[in-house]
């Protein structure tokens, strides 16, 4: 064969590798029992080759997909060879054995053969609904030690060679408060993977396992060729930032870049948290990456050779690092400060490539209780959208999800009345003050949901309250994000940490995101944006006049 | 509605010219769109006005209003145009009332498409797949693959038993890199990809090589159309893989650049440090991947076997790829219809009078879910029967197909499942249940003891409205020898060069029959026959090809 073809060959299958995900993506959307999977899309799926390196892209929220080669290399330090067989299927969710994030996301794992010859995984992450612990949702502010936030899955076989383990299968059930559910998100996890792997062996099959191989390895080589080229015109040196935090802790970061190397250092940082914020290693190292792959090729498909230059240092015992067996339920707040941490930290030397901050949060939101018209038990599990940052020439998006997100989806209010049997009385963009600029940042939002039963919960963890998004050349800083809780008496209580909050009838919740932070002076803003801005509803006259300095 | 001559102003004042309606819950209850709609029809009667549930009667208030809001946006334009075409048939002395195709694969009347444009949205695909549809019937292959490849795009669906799928999940404008818009709006299922015969061939930074979705269109078109093109595109490696007929060239109407052809082919073979030979056929190896990645986004992906299905293939360019797809596909064979290049024109007047009604009803397939679920039916088919009336056709002559969507309870999508066997009661779910079963483990690979629930009802409401009636010819014993315009040396990248014998498609007649490897041209279509294919023409001229392994 003609080298040519031996190229085009390559390419399809590095293309097919791409359809296999995508297709696992859409088998796991369309049978999961949670609204955070199938309408929020909290999941990702991807494709790794025989040793766990991230082969190709994958599908969902790229902090996600970035969780499964790491689950998959814990997979085989803990697994020998021959232990490992055809038809098996994996499942892993603690972060000290290579689950990456929390107790909920259940990251599930399969090896593919060809030929009797491990050739690759297919993997994928979900957030399930209920793991057990000692909060509904097993996500508590209170928790000291992992022991309190669920079942822990340190990497176990559900399906042996084909065979359910019912015992596994049954343990994980009942641990579960909502154990339908987590039948249900199970079997789509299963479904989802055994989706890929047939494809995978089709193309094994079909083009032979060497040249399969080879694709695969030829396509991280091109991963690392296309990183490099970029890494070597971002400016040199070493760039450091520390950042008080909404807790008043403070955060630091050292990023040095040189002709070959990107090193992120978070060695300086405080120690492991006694609650339940902290990071595992691996989970740190995804900010990085996220970062990393922002600056070195948003165009080029993400798999385990663009990583190569990249190097994180991290402290054992530090929150960005903790050790077993430290809470982790709320990870996620810790780690989209890491990434913003190092985001901010080169912006001021990279505009053209990294907007000014954005509401960055999760903004992880749970509300439960009983539906008042089926008699049985509701649980809300969202993340919540905000404004971007604005940058040179651009305004801010408004409301989206943060970057740590990526795409994912919010719920219908249609959809969230009848399943949830609350009312979502508003769902609008924020219009207060904050992010104005030459540029401003894009909005946030304003959004209530009315109880309407009595007994329900109330927990959400969002930071990026009081220390606000940061703006750039001049800007305005971002509104901040919070949650507000107005009792049917008229009474009100604002938050951005509460954990099982009672909510009664007529109780509302309102959630507030940040809008983005602005960039440049805003008396420099175009006037007729201003007026555009008044026009629709984005600004009352007085704000134009005092900030942007423009009277109608 | 005190509110509502204050926004209307604004709106003259802006210079509106459509505007669209959407509430919350409309879906369930119309009664107030329904008085916002009659309040802006009297407060300025000018105007282009539509209610989201005049569209679709489903939830997702966010789709639902994208939807009401691309329906308005396009209805000035689309009324403008259907007038336009309504009175020139009427002075021209057309005396019947046209139907406009539908992207449901039915027609419409002319004043009902005029109400809600956005239903024509696909409807020029959805006319060949009813076409593939209504095909598959007379030659008896009801379970079809049908792919449509046109100059800029390639689209697919699949065809089960005869029936096509029709779904309200549609989006435009949707990519890896773009959300695109969503239309909630019956649309055959169809999966369309940016590779079609002007898709323009590419190679990155990196040194890989790319088809499409960019597509040099009509003007400058193709490299070898030699009107200033100088990218090369799958017709150009068509063209110097004599795969296409230098010249016979669109039918011999134009003179192929192979000129310029060459120079483009030569500048992408050079940034892969290759022959343009080799270029060439790296092009028609990437696009026939593309394809085949979007036929099985319609097949394997939701569970169906290709190798029970026939890849019929239409369009300008489906029948130079069908071949190719077919084998990597293992379907049952290739059937290219006769005037393939025009098939869709076809199909549409195989169609019916169709409408498809959508409505989200909860139910649970308990006791009582019978009655509930009979009656959204019975409602659906009141204010079928009362439209169909409107237009004079009568009760006798409208036929009803029923549907179910459930799923598992939590789950949020669901299946469709075909609901047969008359009067819906609670003796009938456990029948409705287990059908549901067996269709969601063919898509999921699994089923789930867990209670089932009906979360809508998709009613479909026909009437014929006069097709073709498609004559048989007489199978003769006449030799496919006398077809033969020549021999060229064709290259069929993976399988190699090949002499192939060159059959003139006009002079084919039923009955005859010859091998690969071939290939088959007439003024609007080339059929490459690969090595090993054996070719029969049924008794409607259509091309069956075996693949053979």
């Amino acid at each position: 064969m003609t080298l040519a073809n031996d190229a085009i060959t390559l390419e399809i299958i590095q293309n097919s590798l791409q359809a296999a995900a995508d297709e696992m993506f859409a088998a796991m959307r369309k049978t999961a029992m949670s609204s955070i999977i199938y309408e929020v899309l909290d999941m990702g799926t991807g494709i790794t080759d025989a040793q766990g390196r991230i082969a190709s892209s994958g599908a969902g929220i790229p902090a996600f997909i970035g969780v499964l080669d790491k689950s998959v290399q814990a997979l085989l330090r803990r697994f020998k060879p021959e232990e490992i067989h055809p038809g098996d299927v994996f499942i892993v969710n603690d972060p000290f054995y290579g689950g990456v994030t929390h107790l909920n996301d259940l990251v599930l794992a399969m090896p593919v053969f060809a030929e009797g010859k491990l050739i690759a995984w297919t993997a994928n992450i979900a957030h399930n609904s209920d793991v057990g612990g000692m909060a509904p949702g097993s996500l508590s502010g209170d928790a000291t030690e992992i022991f309190q936030e669920g079942l822990r899955l340190p990497g176990v076989k559900i399906i042996n060679e084909g065979r359910t383990d019912q015992a596994v299968m049954d343990i994980i059930t009942v641990n579960s408060r909502m154990p339908d559910f987590l039948k249900g998100d199970v079997w789509a996890a299963i479904s989802s993977v055994r989706v890929g792997t047939k494809r995978l062996e089709e193309l094994a099959a079909k083009y032979g396992v060497n040249t399969f191989i080879h694709a695969m390895d030829s396509f991280m080589d091109f991963g690392e060729k296309a990183a490099r080229a970029e890494l070597a015109v971002l400016p040199r040196g070493t760039f450091e930032l520390s950042e008080e935090q909404d807790d008043g802790r403070v955060f630091n970061v050292k990023i040095t870049i040189t002709k070959d190397e990107f090193i992120v250092d978070l060695q300086a940082n405080p120690d492991q948290d006694v609650g339940p914020t902290n990071a595992c290693r691996d989970g740190s190292m995804i900010c990085a990456q996220m970062v990393f792959k922002a600056l070195t090729g948003h165009d080029t498909p993400a798999n385990d050779g663009c990583f190569r230059p990249l190097k994180l240092l991290t402290r054992e015992g530090s929150i960005f690092h903790a050790k077993e067996p430290s809470a982790v339920g709320f990870y996620f707040e810790t780690e989209v400060r890491a990434y913003d941490l190092i985001w901010r930290c080169l912006a001021p030397h990279m505009p053209e490539l990294l907007p000014a901050g954005h509401f960055a949060t999760i903004a992880g939101t749970f509300i439960g209780g009983i539906h008042p018209d089926t008699g049985r038990q509701y649980t809300i599990i969202e993340p919540q959208i905000g404004g971007w940052g604005a940058w040179e020439g651009n305004d801010g998006n408004p409301c989206i999800y943060s970057g740590f997100h990526g795409e994912t989806y919010n719920t219908p209010a249609e959809i969230s009345e009848a399943r949830n049997g609350l009312f979502v009385e508003r769902m609008e963009l924020n219009t207060g003050p904050g992010g104005e600029g030459e540029f401003a940042g894009g909005r946030g939002l304003k959004l209530e949901y009315r109880i309407r039963t009595k007994n329900g919960f109330l927990t959400a963890g969002y930071t990026r309250s009081k220390v606000k998004p940061w703006p750039l050349e001049g800007g305005n800083e971002g509104s901040g994000n919070f949650i507000e809780v107005i009792k049917s008496d008229g009474k009100s209580e604002r938050f951005s940490f509460v954990s099982g909050l009672t909510v009664n009838t007529d109780d509302v919740i309102r959630v507030v995101t940040s809008c983005g932070a602005g960039y440049g002076d805003p008396k420099k803003r175009d006037a007729r944006k201003v007026k555009a801005d008044l026009k629709n509803g984005l600004l009352t006259p007085e704000r134009a006049k005092e900030v942007y300095g423009v009277t109608i | 509605m005190s509110g509502l001559p204050a926004i209307l102003d604004g709106f003259r004042a802006e210079g509106v010219e459509a505007v669209a309606i959407s509430f919350l819950h409309s879906y369930a209850n119309t009664n107030h769109e329904e008085a916002a709609l009659a309040e802006v029809q009297k407060l300025w009667p000018e105007v282009s006005v539509v209610a989201s549930h005049q569209i679709t009667r489903e939830w997702r208030e966010y789709e639902r209003t994208s939807t009401a809001v691309l329906s308005a946006y396009v209805q000035p334009v689309a009324a403008r145009y259907l007038q336009k075409l309504h009175d020139g048939l009427k002075s021209r002395g057309f005396e019947k009332n046209p139907y406009i195709m539908q992207s449901n694969c039915g027609v419409d009347s002319l004043p009902a498409t005029m109400r809600t444009p956005i239903t024509m949205v696909e409807s020029g695909p959805a006319s060949g797949f009813w076409g593939a549809a209504e095909l598959g019937k007379l030659i008896r292959e009801p379970n079809v693959l049908a792919l449509d490849i046109g100059g800029t795009t390639a689209k697919c669906s699949l065809i089960e038993n005869g029936e096509v799928r029709i779904m309200t999940d549609y989006w435009i404008e949707r990519d890896r890199k773009s959300a695109g818009y969503p239309i909630m709006v019956p649309v055959v299922d169809l999966v369309e990809i940016g590779n079609g015969g002007g898709s323009i061939a590419w190679v990155d930074d990196f040194g890989k090589l790319h088809v499409g979705p960019q597509s040099a269109g009509a003007l400058p078109g193709p490299a070898a159309y030699g009107k200033g093109g100088s990218e090369a595109t799958t017709t150009d490696a068509n063209l110097w893989l004599n795969r296409i007929n230098r010249d016979y060239f669109c039918g011999g109407e134009i003179d192929a650049d192979m000129g310029s052809a060459e120079k483009a082919l030569k500048v992408i073979g050079d940034k892969l440090g290759v022959s343009a030979n080799e270029a060439a056929q790296g092009i028609i190896r990437i696009a026939n991947n593309n394809m085949v990645n979007a036929l099985k986004l319609v097949s394997l992906n939701r569970g169906f076997d290709t190798r029970d299905f026939t890849l019929l293939a239409f369009g300008g360019g489906g029948a130079m790829h069908a071949v190719a797809l077919g084998q990597e596909l293992q379907v049952k064979k290739v059937v290219v219809p006769a005037a393939a290049s025009v098939f869709s024109a076809w199909g549409m007047m195989m169609s019916d009078l169709r409408r498809d009604f959508f409505v989200t009803q909860l139910a649970d397939l308990g006791k009582g879910g019978g009655a509930v679920i009979e009656g959204t039916f019975a409602e659906a088919e009141g204010k079928a029967l009362a439209t169909f009336a409107e237009e004079g056709i009568g009760k006798d002559k409208v036929t009803f197909l029923r549907y179910g969507k459930f799923r598992y309870q939590n789950q949020e999508h669901t299946t469709e499942v075909p609901l047969s066997g008359g009067k819906i009661t609670d003796e009938s779910l456990s029948k409705i249940v287990e059908d549901f079963h067996e269709t969601y483990e063919r898509e999921y690979t699994y089923r789930l003891d867990a209670p089932v629930e009906m979360v809508g009802i998709h009613l479909v409401a026909k009437a014929e409205v006069g097709k073709l009636e498609m004559r048989p010819e007489e199978i003769g014993g006449a030799d496919a020898s006398g077809a033969v315009k020549g021999r060229r040396e064709v290259d069929y990248a993976l399988e190699g060069k090949h002499q192939a014998m060159i059959y003139d498609g006009d002079k084919l007649v039923p009955g005859m029959a010859f091998n690969g490897p071939a290939i088959i041209e007439d003024s609007g279509t080339t059929v490459v026959v690969h090595p090993k294919n054996t070719v029969e023409i049924d008794a409607y001229r259509n091309i069956h090809i075996n693949l053979n392994g």
